[in-house]
């Protein structure tokens, strides 16, 4: 336990401190929350106050959280390829599915970072206040949709192991996310046939968790969405540590890894 | 084997233009190439359209959705052409093409031409996707004015795209760039919100931009008033497509100097 933790935090750290070298990761958490925020705050502006501050506010906040998460679990798989260096880390004792994860927790200290700095942006830009009639249900929401978004990119970062498409696929995932969870209006608005689609998304619940903390709904409200959410995430983390175990085979298989 | 050399400039131009945009595009699938180029831009749309309808409402949809169909086209503009020449740095072609006796206007310019017909590609499929998904009404009889508001559209979009082109022989990562302009693009120039919401000095920036003019010229066609009504605005986007095309050509000559006197052609 204390090894894995260990391999975590190094990679997490590492990550946190090489991933916002490059010009596209300081776009996606400093540039896209800023520009996304401003682009919804004057898209909303004359909305209720509950729209502004769930979609303007923590939707460009959440909208760049996502773009960085996609970014990083497609695009680092992706950049180790390049470098040459994705068989080492593959082949490290530490175990490439525990890298890949401290990857994913140091870019989405970052993400946290673009909720912020979106949601001080936007009320200050607007002089708007944040209208949240339960924090403390918003503040679980937002926990959980942190984790359940790592869990996604975890799942992501298993599926382009083994893709050469990788940077292709992560650049057409990002709208379908936004549309399907939510994240910039809310899913009433979605045509009826994807309301399904967009149950099976986690963070497509914890933004329903978070829009009912704004309006300020009854405890018991919650809790279906609460069940959801959590039985989505942990459906996906089992089926990532699954996939990370398949794609070993495949690749000793294949001989993939190395193929750009 | 024989070589045939071809000096009809119009095959030359051709040539030119097929190659540099087989070159952007030959190492991906058509699977990859229809979710790049496609549907990357129509997602983009529909997300739009659909918060635009719940922000302004199912009666007063059309000129947002006129709005998001036209504004597709910057994608070609900006990862498009703007991404030419740091395509070439990636692919060790760089030095080569600047070390061409070519000329620089016949090295960069044909590279916009099939930019420009894939623009309006897009901007048709983002029509389409406004007419089938949103029932957008479309007036009869206008479809002439609408291709020459599009093409024109595409046109200054593309020479937009010449002038971000020009910084891929300074950086190692063009990136920044490419999104702070596609964003620049979807935020300032009027397709997803009233320009009269911005802070008067952004209202000015939003005049600088291609397709602020399109837009308005598109919603007013959409809304069945001639072309003729509204020439001075087609007039300004043919003019800001010319001075983007010369101000592109200006910093080619600018910035290639500086690069070469820098070294930065091969870093990568």
């Amino acid at each position: 336990m204390g090894t894995m933790i260990r391999v975590l935090a190094s990679s997490a750290i590492q990550q946190f401190r090489t991933s916002i070298g490059r010009p596209m990761f300081r776009f996606c958490v400093v540039a896209q929350p800023l520009i996304f925020g401003l682009l919804l705050g004057f898209i909303y502006l004359e909305s209720s106050p509950t729209d502004f501050t769930l979609y303007a506010v923590f939707g460009s906040g959440l909208s760049a959280f996502w773009s960085s998460i996609c970014f990083s679990s497609a695009s680092d798989i992706h950049r180790e390829r390049w470098y040459g260096t994705l068989e080492i880390i593959y082949a490290a004792p530490a175990g490439f599915s525990r890298i890949v994860l401290g990857k994913i927790l140091g870019n989405t200290l970052w993400g946290l970072f673009s909720v912020l700095l979106s949601l001080m942006v936007v009320l200050a830009g607007f002089g708007k206040t944040l209208v949240v009639a339960r924090p403390l249900w918003l503040l679980l929401g937002l926990t959980l949709l942190t984790i359940a978004l790592v869990a996604i990119a975890y799942l992501f970062a298993a599926l382009f192991t083994l893709s050469r498409s990788a940077r292709v696929l992560m650049n057409f995932m990002e709208y379908p996310v936004y549309i399907l969870c939510g994240m910039l209006f809310p899913q009433e608005a979605l045509p009826a046939f994807l309301l399904p689609l967009s149950a099976l998304l986690a963070p497509a619940w914890a933004i329903r968790i978070l829009r009912l903390a704004i309006l300020g709904a009854p405890n018991q409200a919650f809790l279906p969405l609460l069940g959801w959410l959590l039985a989505l995430t942990l459906a996906y983390i089992v089926l990532a540590l699954r996939m990370f175990s398949r794609i070993d085979q495949k690749c000793r298989v294949d001989a993939t890894l190395e193929v750009y | 084997m024989t070589l045939t050399l071809n000096f009809d400039p119009l095959a030359r131009l051709l040539r030119k233009a097929s190659l540099s945009y087989k070159a952007l595009f030959a190492a991906m699938s058509w699977k990859q190439y229809l979710m790049v180029n496609l549907g990357t831009p129509l997602l983009q749309m529909l997300c739009f359209s659909l918060l635009s309808r719940h922000v302004y409402g199912e009666q007063d949809l059309a000129p947002w959705l006129v709005g998001n169909a036209l504004v597709m086209t910057y994608f070609n503009a900006v990862f498009g052409v703007g991404s030419q020449l740091s395509a070439e740095r990636s692919s060790g072609t760089l030095i080569l093409l600047i070390a061409s006796p070519a000329s620089r206007m016949g090295i960069f310019l044909p590279r916009v031409l099939l930019h420009i017909l894939d623009g309006l590609l897009a901007v048709f499929l983002g029509f389409g996707a406004a007419l089938l998904c949103f029932g957008l009404s479309m007036p009869a009889g206008q479809g002439a004015a609408f291709l020459l508001v599009f093409t024109v559209a595409s046109l200054c979009a593309m020479s937009f795209g010449l002038i971000i082109a020009c910084f891929g022989l300074l950086t190692r990562d063009l990136n920044l760039i490419l999104n702070i302009s596609s964003m620049a693009m979807l935020g300032l120039t009027g397709a997803n919100f009233p320009l009269s919401r911005l802070p008067d000095w952004l209202q000015q920036v939003s005049r600088l931009l291609p397709l602020t003019r399109s837009i308005e010229l598109c919603r007013a066609l959409q809304q069945g008033q001639s072309l003729a009504a509204h020439w001075p605005l087609l007039l300004g986007e043919i003019a800001l497509a010319l001075v983007f095309m010369a101000a592109g050509l200006l910093l080619f000559g600018l910035i290639e100097r500086l690069a070469v006197k820098q070294g930065m052609l091969e870093l990568f």
